[in-house]
Parts: C-alpha cells; sequence; structure tokens
C-alpha cells in the first residue's frame, strides 16, 4: 500500500511539472546598446558531444553559441541569408 | 513563427529542434520520431504543421494508439507508409532527437516552447503573441541595418581646439551644440566621428519626454542599436544635469556608451553621475524644445519622430 502511496505522489509530482508559456518579450528603451547579430560559424570543438545514429550525425552545442550554428540536419523555413535566425525547441505540444 | 518567414521572406530564418517533454509528455518522443520520418520523405514542415494542429487527438493516446495515429498521418500525406513505419519502428531517428533533448536541457531550457534568436536565449517568457515577435524582428532587422564598428575610433580631437556640432533638422530647424572635449574626450571623439561618417543622417529623436529628455543617436528608431562599440562613463563632476540644454550619453549601465545620447528638456539632477556629460546646446533651444513628443513605452506604434538631416562638426580656436 506504501508503495503505491509513493507511487502516486511520484506521479502527482511529474504532473505538476509543466511545458511553459510565454509573456511578452520586452525591449529594452533606455539606452543603445552594440548589438552584434552576426552569426559566424563556429569551427567544430573536440568536446561537443556527437552522435551517429542511422543517417544522421549531429553535433550537438551546449553553450548558446554552439547551437545557434545551422546544421545540414536541421529543418529550415525562410531566407538563406537571413539577418534574424530563429531556433525554436518545441514538442508539437 | 512560420508565419515570421513568410512576412519576412528576405530576413528571417526559422529552424526546428526537437525538445521533447518526455516526463510529461508521454508520446513527445515518438511524436518527434514520427516527424523525422516523414521529413526524410521531404514532408517535415507539413507533419509538423498537422502534429501541431491536432495535439489534442494524440497527446494523451497510449503507445501503440499513437504509433498508429502517426502512420495514419503518414498515409494522410501520400507518404511511403511502409518506409515511414519501418523507421518508425526502428527508431531510426531515436537517438537524434535525444540528441537535441539533451542540447536543450544543456543550454537550460526551461520547458517548451524555447528560442535562440540570433544566439541569444529567448526561454521562459517567450512570447506567444505574433504581434509581439513581429515587433521584435522589425526592431532586430532595424539593428542589423546600423553600421558597425569593432572598437571606438582613433582619438583626432585637436588639443585647444573648441568643437560644436551644428544639428540640422529635416524640417528646417537647426540649433548648435558646444561639445566639451577637456570633460569626455572618448565621448566627443566618438561623437565626432559618428558624425563626419554620416551616423546620425536621417536618425530621429525617438524618445522624446515633455520637460525630461529628447533621446537620439540610434538609426534603428528603438534605443537598442549602437555603433558596435561601447565607451566607459567620463563623469565629469564639475558638470551636472541643472538645466534644459545639457547634451549627455544615453547607457543601459554604467560603461555602456554607445551612440545614443538626449538633451534635456528641463532640470534632471537625479541623472547626474551616471550619464556623461558632454555638451550643451548654445543655440537653437526653441528647436529642440518644439521636438515632436514621442514615448514609445506607451506608444510603440507612434509615428516616427523628429529626423536629423545632418550634424556638422565645426571646430575653431
Amino acid at each position: 500500500m506504501r508503495k503505491y502511496l509513493i507511487l502516486a505522489l511520484l506521479i502527482l509530482l511529474l504532473a505538476a511539472c509543466g511545458s511553459t508559456t510565454g509573456s511578452s518579450t520586452t525591449t529594452g528603451e533606455e539606452a543603445t546598446t552594440a548589438v552584434d547579430n552576426s552569426v559566424t560559424p563556429t569551427e567544430e570543438k573536440d568536446n561537443n558531444e556527437s552522435t551517429q545514429t542511422g543517417s544522421i550525425s549531429v553535433i550537438t552545442g551546449s553553450t548558446p553559441e554552439e547551437a545557434s550554428v545551422v546544421r545540414e540536419q536541421d529543418h529550415i523555413l525562410g531566407a538563406e541569408e537571413p539577418v534574424v535566425t530563429i531556433i525554436e525547441y518545441g514538442d508539437f505540444q | 513563427m512560420a508565419r515570421l518567414a513568410d512576412a519576412f521572406p528576405n530576413e528571417v530564418q526559422i529552424v526546428y529542434r526537437h525538445f521533447p517533454l518526455n516526463q510529461i509528455h508521454p508520446n513527445a518522443q515518438k511524436s518527434a520520431e514520427a516527424s523525422e520520418a516523414a521529413g526524410a520523405q521531404g514532408a517535415f514542415w507539413q507533419y509538423h504543421d498537422l502534429l501541431f494542429e491536432r495535439q489534442s487527438q494524440w497527446a494523451q493516446l497510449s503507445t501503440d494508439e499513437a504509433r498508429q495515429f502517426f502512420i495514419d498521418l503518414a498515409a494522410e500525406l501520400g507518404l511511403d507508409v511502409d518506409q515511414f513505419t519501418a523507421d518508425l519502428d526502428s527508431g531510426a531517428y531515436a537517438d537524434y532527437v535525444s540528441a537535441l533533448e539533451q542540447e536543450a536541457v544543456a543550454l537550460g531550457l526551461p520547458g517548451t516552447p524555447s528560442a535562440l534568436v540570433n544566439g541569444e536565449i529567448v526561454a521562459g517568457n517567450i512570447p506567444i503573441d505574433y504581434t509581439v515577435w513581429e515587433n521584435y524582428v522589425k526592431t532586430l532587422i532595424a539593428v542589423a541595418s546600423i553600421p558597425q564598428w569593432d572598437e571606438p575610433p582613433e582619438m583626432t580631437l585637436q588639443e585647444g581646439k573648441t568643437y560644436h556640432a551644428r544639428v540640422k533638422m529635416e524640417n528646417g530647424g537647426e540649433f548648435l551644440i558646444e561639445l566639451y572635449p577637456e570633460s569626455a574626450p572618448q565621448t566627443v571623439n566618438s561623437f565626432v566621428f559618428l558624425a563626419n561618417e554620416g551616423f546620425f543622417d536621417g536618425v530621429t529623436f525617438h524618445r522624446v519626454l515633455d520637460g525630461f529628455v529628447a533621446q537620439t543617436g540610434d538609426p534603428s528608431g528603438t534605443g537598442m542599436g549602437g555603433p558596435g562599440y561601447t565607451l566607459p562613463n567620463e563623469i565629469d563632476p564639475n558638470l551636472s544635469h541643472e538645466s534644459e540644454g545639457v547634451v549627455a550619453m544615453a547607457n543601459r549601465g554604467p560603461d555602456t556608451n554607445g551612440s545614443g545620447w538626449y538633451i534635456t528638456l528641463g532640470p534632471a539632477v537625479n541623472l547626474d553621475g551616471d550619464y556623461t556629460i558632454f555638451g550643451r546646446v548654445v543655440e537653437g533651444m526653441d528647436i529642440v524644445e518644439g521636438l515632436t513628443l514621442r514615448d514609445p513605452a506607451t506608444n510603440p506604434d507612434a509615428p516616427p519622430g523628429d529626423a536629423i538631416e545632418s550634424i556638422t562638426i565645426e571646430i575653431s580656436d
């Protein structure tokens, strides 16, 4: 009985964790700040994780700079030479 | 996001990566794998759209039911169902999806949707309103068009000389600023450089608050743009925002001065010590006082502010 109670509590705990939804993002107003919008390809680094699966080999990144590099395997819409690159992480729900 | 790509076809690129929330969404992993299997047949985005549209239909299905749902979707799109099913059942894309999940976790993304926008994480408070994104993208596009330098210009101010900046407005008005190179040499040097480069030509007074300040200096007109470099604060304790006509640098904290500057429209001594004063208006203050009021914080859709036609630097003994 106790085992089932603990299991139920664990399930409730997991159910309480939810995906986040957003509130508006505001842009600053007070000052001008230099903005470097260039996205420059980074060299592949040895400490990046590499995963080989089927026909897809992907090097993922653990920093925004590394993750910002658009990869061959990525699903892409829009400009080929963008000014703004938006990489969305989603789970279809 | 697709709407943004449609709205800005030459400027915006959307990239989708998986971040299956497997602990709370039981079919998240398999839905991601299914989309990859569809993508292998050139139908990722169609499949992506259908998954989102019909999430209520598959999210709570059992594993077997969800599998069938995903296969049925592939059939609906006219894909090779046998290949799709084989890919799905073999887990051909399982490791790939997991790798992207691990990447999202390593980035510290709190959930979905999260995004990297030009290399910066937008997460947790990601806007779900399209209009907010549209305005955000417009700002980024405007900022991206600003000329950039890697570092502040070399010092070219001549010792012992007097510097003035004659500001001509597009509406015909004109005012004269006396610059203070002895009090703020780097700031004045940068201002002179940018003026001579034509950096301020066409730049608007995007923020004009009655009795407070008239702010300008950002070609994007948003307060977010700059020249690509920053300057340290140069605070002269002998100078004060004690009256109208004081010219000083806008910033977002100490030593973050770029190209933004403002003119006081009244006393503002509360700004003393935090903002580099580098000049004052010595002629044409009536023109400054006549600038169109504009507060982007309360009315971001207001028409652009009054624009500078040119700034000419005058050097005298």
